[in-house]
């Protein structure tokens, strides 16, 4: 099943703030369709919004590529964690 | 709200009741696993996972003998098809702990959750329909005390629409099994045509 990470400036423990940048990671069923995945992520009801306060993760790191690259289209952020990309 | 069977699950789950199990099968159908020479207590082990050649089983009730599962899953597509019925020799092993209650189902009963309740009124089961029990989301923040299960739902041309979901349960089995959590939709969400989508989120404390 599709695993996605996200790196979360702004979360929430049922709806009060945590300290510090935290990562919120997601287990998509396999026989969700892309909208659906998409959907179960970015939806009102859905997992950003019950784990932050934050307008969207500041990065997402994901197994599934096509995934992670709906995920970072939809709220403007890159693909991977910044300090992998510093370790390069 | 979590009711009683769902606090006997989490009890279980997170404390542990027993240890493994393992034998070998003498017979095995899409439902069951048998072992003759078996001396298990009766109904014990309900809500446990069977592993038994490379497909698991959620345990639903045991004789003394018999091991009635919900059905075989492949476990890398629990929410998927069922998976292969195991050979009829196969080593089992009986697992500590419980299955993953990470099961969404939906139905338009608006009837205040009880902490009793055992099944999900009225549960939509339309074959083939888009709002059926599914497989949902599992997300988590790291230290948070807390986690989520979100379902995706899109309707289809199975489903007796319009209908308005009023409640949702988890379970931790695809078709039966045990209903850990049972919570009213507010505000309602009425779906009307095939392609509309809900997505709903339950929150649960660890």
């Amino acid at each position: 099943m599709p695993t996605i990470h996200m790196g979360n400036p702004a979360a929430l423990d049922r709806g009060e703030p945590m300290e510090g940048e935290r990562v919120t990671t997601a287990v998509i069923p396999e026989d969700y369709t892309a909208t659906e995945a998409l959907s179960a992520i970015t939806a009102g009801d859905g997992v950003w919004a019950n784990h932050s306060a934050a307008s969207g993760p500041v990065w997402v790191e994901s197994d599934d590529e096509d995934l992670a690259v709906a995920v970072s289209k939809y709220y403007g952020c890159p693909v991977g964690r910044p300090d992998a990309e510093e370790n390069r | 709200m979590k009711v009683d069977s769902g606090n006997d699950y989490q009890a279980r789950v997170m404390g542990g009741d027993f240890v493994g199990i393992t034998g070998t099968a003498t017979s095995t159908t899409a439902t069951s696993l048998t072992n003759t020479g078996a001396s298990f207590t009766t109904n014990a082990y309900i809500g446990h996972i069977v592993v038994a050649g490379t497909v698991y089983g959620v345990i639903t009730a045991n004789t003394g003998t018999v091991l009635t599962v919900d059905r075989w899953y492949n476990p890398a597509t629990p929410g998927g098809a069922a998976g292969s019925t195991p050979g009829g020799t196969s080593a089992y092993v009986i697992l500590p702990g419980g299955a993953p209650a990470w099961y969404m189902a939906l139905t338009a009963n608006a009837t205040a959750p009880a902490a009793g309740d055992t099944t999900l009124a009225a549960e939509i089961t339309t074959g083939g329909g888009g709002l059926i029990r599914k497989l949902a989301t599992y997300a988590h923040t790291g230290g948070a005390a807390s986690y989520t299960l979100t379902g995706a739902y899109t309707a289809n041309g199975s489903d007796t629409l319009p209908v308005t979901i009023a409640k949702m349960g988890t379970f931790n089995s695809i078709s039966s099994g045990t209903m850990l959590h049972e919570t009213l939709v507010s505000p309602t969400a009425t779906l009307s045509a095939s392609g509309d989508q809900l997505t709903i989120t339950q929150t649960v404390s660890t």
